[in-house]
């Protein structure tokens, strides 16, 4: 009896979950192509920059003394080496074939195979980038909900206009705003880096400051989409129905409202974390936190092509994951899109 | 209400017992008596490359400096060259007295010496060292580069004497720092043939897969480097001191990575102890400010930025031409913008540093006799102005003088009946790339203005440093050529070789490769020759290399192949809770913290 209604449960689980593995699995066979084609146009891209990069890579006064045809020798060395004396073509397939053994390529200007750096530099972004986005969403939702609700009070009017300031912000004005107040002034937070080489100060309080300023750049704009989507929903017939059928008004807001305003709150998600990884070049510079904007920044200055391609690869495919994201997001949030995909 | 206080409290408590903001621990710790002292100094990014060969980042090289501090040969705070700690002896023979180029220099390790892990450091390592630089085709397939062999024919070992011997293959002025000095820092050959075995690599690969953790004799040894944070050192209880004997006495030395937009307020506010080649005004200034906290070192760059001029393209070959646009270049406008007050321009490329600079008695970073001697591209009015119409007249002197002239280049500047310049018939142009750091200022200096009153049209192209690396260096991947002149900064060693980037035998013709004579200037060839292979050992080597070289100042002061533009005042700056840290132009940090010392 026991093991039946195990069995019952553990098939209504599979039923609920299959549908979903399903989807994404479909999903994922449909992203191939748009990986392959991005990863085409990424590479032309790379290969088009002016430049050579195995002078940039060489220091001309390194290399002052030698005779120049010890010179050229060299330089064809490193060439070959690096891969670069073959066609371009054969790099493109050797990339990939670098790419699907995590074997990223080497990079000009550190020095090194892009693999014994690269995890620690996504790591890194991950660890303020994710951070900051999940604290500046749990604090949007009620700030948004109450905003909405309270539509043109004193309080809605405060918020709009503090979001306001937040969206005109630039986040390096931000970040050294509070690198001043915090460190300059108050002198209880690290100006920079990710951890004390002295080791008095704990970790996490290197994450304070950059995470601080992903939160505060992207709260504002959170607030505002969900108090506009709030607003829209709040205004519905349901909603009406809900209320006049003597619902408390939490359940009316949290249950009946915000699910339907996340719509459009997750496909702004979608198209957020991506952009927040790219955009993160400044605040990851004035922390000296080494990320993947950070990187991306060295890489195009040194026009670094190993690092660039890596990184814009990491870009796309994060892209393509937010998007397979809002798509899921929709079916769990809205039972019609459910009913339309996940079968 | 109260599950909020409770959460804020919970949050506050946490940050302010995680921050620990006491003063104490964020600046220099000089503790007590007995209690260990630590010197946080400030660097930009490094890569990590701590081995010689591989790295093309100066952040990288103070770490060599810190963890070797020299080859066979180590440097002075006066830039001369002195036997490291660990040589007892150097001895100058020749195998052949008929051979006059077959120098042989002998140097004997002293006994008992230890790398600072332990290791033996003997004679064997040195012959070790050098077969490692010497042996190209391993070095290069690891993407590392050497010189080495140009100036070594061979190396030899007298293990039972701790003696090692080089056949050199000429005696040349800088052979004590192009092959003897922290460039061929001694590698512990122990630990690298030992690694190499188990790990099945040659000895070249295994070092660059240990790039980050060398073992060496030097003052400090490092302890833990994170990546693109920090380098934590300790005192290396083997070193057997400078060439005064000195020893360290800060017990842990952390470099750390500073952002370039908030290093002057670490430093201010004590965050960091140190930073090096502060030289932009507000920087400065801000830092002279702080007279209660702070000391400061103050020197001239031993190098700087300049405008090299391609000397064999369009109107750049006449040296007319680049002389006129020297006066057309308000040098002090321009350092003005891009440095601010802390900076003076040389006239060829020397810097105050250069023991040839000065004559007996003659102080050091002065503007000497010899300096005084050439020809300024700056005239200046009575009040020390640049004298915008004096500078005009002699810019269109120049231009006139060449303009009369027929013969071969010169039939190709003419001068029209409106009095305008032309090449080939069409208006007298010179085209200047540039990277982003230099476009304020560089359009700022040359005005609409300022080209059309010396009738030189000068156009300013901005762009990544690599695109103009191959523009400069004349590199196959141009489709055409097209600038005559370019910006960029140089950094001199020690001892100066102009053999190495003014040499015709470095210059290959455009878009075939790469040249390292990127002036491309044909200067008297035989004058390079006898500076370069002036003996180093002997007065009259030296007073030759002193006399030739000057001559050849002399030259480019004339000819002007490249129009030096700056040369930075640079500060040093430090805690004043330091003292005896005394650097140098020559004598950079990395050497000069051996003495210093918390103050008592």
């Amino acid at each position: 009896m026991e093991d039946e209604k195990q069995q019952g449960k553990l098939r209504t689980l599979f039923d609920t979950v299959f549908p979903y593995i399903k989807y994404i699995g479909n999903r994922l066979l449909h992203l191939l192509p748009v990986v392959i084609i991005i990863s085409i146009v990424i590479f032309t891209l790379i290969q088009l920059m002016p430049g050579d990069p195995i002078l940039a890579m060489i220091n001309p006064e390194t290399t002052a003394n030698m005779t120049e045809e010890q010179r050229i020798a060299y330089i064809e060395t490193m060439r070959k080496v690096l891969g670069y004396d073959k066609p371009v073509i054969v790099r493109y397939f050797l990339w990939w074939k670098d790419v699907l053994t995590a074997n990223f390529g080497y990079s000009v200007a550190l020095n090194k195979p892009i693999n014994e750096f690269i995890g620690s530099y996504i790591m890194n972004s991950f660890k303020v980038n994710i951070v900051g986005f999940i604290i500046a969403f749990l604090i949007a939702i009620p700030i948004g909900i109450k905003s909405a609700v309270r539509k043109n009070t004193r309080y809605d009017k405060i918020v709009t206009v503090v979001s306001m300031i937040g969206i005109s912000l630039p986040s390096f004005f931000m970040a050294l705003l509070l690198v001043l107040l915090f460190s300059a002034v108050l002198r209880i937070l690290p100006f920079s880096g990710m951890v004390d080489p002295r080791g008095v100060r704990p970790e996490y309080v290197y994450y304070i400051l950059p995470v601080s300023v992903i939160v505060l750049s992207s709260l504002a704009s959170l607030i505002r989409y969900i108090r506009n989507a709030m607003i829209e929903v709040l205004k519905a017939d349901y909603i009406r129905t809900s209320r006049a059928k003597g619902l408390a008004e939490k359940v009316v807001i949290y249950r009946h409202a915000f699910k339907n305003a996340l719509i459009p709150v997750i496909t702004i998600i979608g198209f957020w974390i991506p952009a927040l990884f790219g955009g993160s070049i400044i605040v990851e510079k004035i922390f000296a936190w080494p990320g993947m904007g950070l990187l991306m920044n060295q890489a195009y200055q040194f026009k670094d092509r190993g690092v660039l391609s890596t990184v814009l690869l990491f870009f796309a495919v994060l892209t393509l994951f937010a998007n397979l994201f809002v798509d899921v997001g929709y079916a769990l949030v809205d039972p019609r899109i459910k009913a339309r995909r996940i079968k | 209400m109260k599950k909020k206080l409770l959460i804020l409290g919970v949050l506050a408590a946490l940050l302010f017992t995680g921050c620990g903001g006491s003063e104490k621990e964020t600046t220099g710790t000089a503790g007590g008596a007995d209690k260990p002292t630590t010197f946080v100094m400030g660097s930009a990014n490094f890569n990590g490359d701590f081995y010689y060969g591989w790295t093309n980042s100066a952040y990288d090289a103070n770490i060599r400096r810190l963890v070797w501090g020299g080859g066979l040969l180590s440097q002075t705070d006066k830039g001369e060259l002195a036997l490291t700690s660990f040589v007892e002896s150097k001895v100058l023979s020749k195998s052949d007295p008929s051979k006059e180029s077959e120098d042989i220099w002998t140097f004997k390790i002293k006994d008992g010496m230890k790398f600072s892990n332990g290791d033996p450091l003997t004679a064997k390592d040195v012959k070790f060292t050098y077969d490692f630089y010497m042996d190209k085709e391993a070095l290069a397939a690891t993407g590392g580069t050497s010189s080495v062999s140009e100036y070594v024919d061979r190396v030899e070992l007298d293990e039972a004497n701790n003696t090692v011997v080089f056949y050199l293959k000429r005696t040349m002025y800088t052979i004590g720092s192009s092959v003897f000095s922290e460039d061929q820092s001694i590698l512990d050959s122990t630990m690298i043939l030992a690694g190499a075995e188990k790990d099945g690599v040659t000895p070249q690969q295994w070092v660059k897969a240990n790039m980050s953790t060398p073992v060496g004799y030097g003052a400090y040894k490092i302890d833990e480097y994170v990546e693109s944070q920090y380098v934590k050192l300790s005192i290396n209880e083997n070193y057997q001191g400078n060439f005064e004997g000195d020893k360290p006495s800060i017990d842990t030395l952390i470099v750390q990575n500073i952002p370039e937009e908030t290093k002057i307020t670490q430093l201010v506010t004590g965050e960091i102890d140190g930073l090096a080649n502060i030289g932009k005004e507000e920087n400065v200034d801000a830092v002279l400010a702080e007279t209660a906290t702070l000391s400061t070192n103050n020197y001239f760059r031993h190098g700087g930025g300049q405008i090299t001029f391609h000397n064999d393209f369009g109107p750049a070959q006449l040296p007319e031409v680049r002389k006129a646009f020297a006066y057309e270049f308000d040098r002090i406008k321009f350092r003005n913008i891009f440095l601010g007050k802390y900076g003076i321009s040389s006239n060829a490329p020397y810097s105050r540093n250069m023991w040839m600079m000065y004559e007996d008695g003659e102080q050091f970073g002065t503007e000497g006799k010899f300096e005084k001697s050439l020809t300024s591209y700056d005239i200046l009015d009575a009040d020390g102005n640049w004298d915008e119409e004096a500078n005009l007249k002699e810019a269109h002197k120049l231009l006139d003088q060449a303009a009369a002239k027929t013969d071969g280049l010169y039939a190709k500047l003419t001068k029209d009946a409106d009095g305008n310049y032309l090449w080939e018939g069409k208006e007298l142009a010179l085209n200047l790339a540039i990277t982003s750091a230099w476009t304020d200022a560089i359009n700022l200096t040359l005005t609409k203005e300022v080209q059309d009153k010396f009738g030189m049209k000068i156009n300013v192209d901005s762009m990544d440093w690599s695109i103009m690396a191959n523009n400069l260096y004349g590199n196959s991947a141009l489709s055409e050529r097209k600038y005559h002149m370019f910006t960029g900064g140089t950094s001199y060693s020690i001892e100066y070789d102009p053999y190495a980037n003014w040499s015709s035998t470095k210059i290959l013709p455009f878009g075939k490769g790469s040249s390292s004579n990127s002036t491309r200037y044909v200067g008297d060839e035989k004058l390079l020759d006898e500076i370069r292979f002036s003996n180093p050992s002997t007065d009259e080597g030296t007073a030759s290399y002193k006399a030739n070289w000057r001559k050849w100042i002399v030259e480019v002061n004339e000819d002007l192949p490249q129009l030096p533009l700056y040369s930075n005042n640079y500060y040093d700056v430090y805690t004043n809770k330091v003292e005896n840290f005394e650097t140098n132009a020559l004598w950079t940090w990395p050497y000069a913290i051996i003495k210093a010392n918390f103050k008592k």
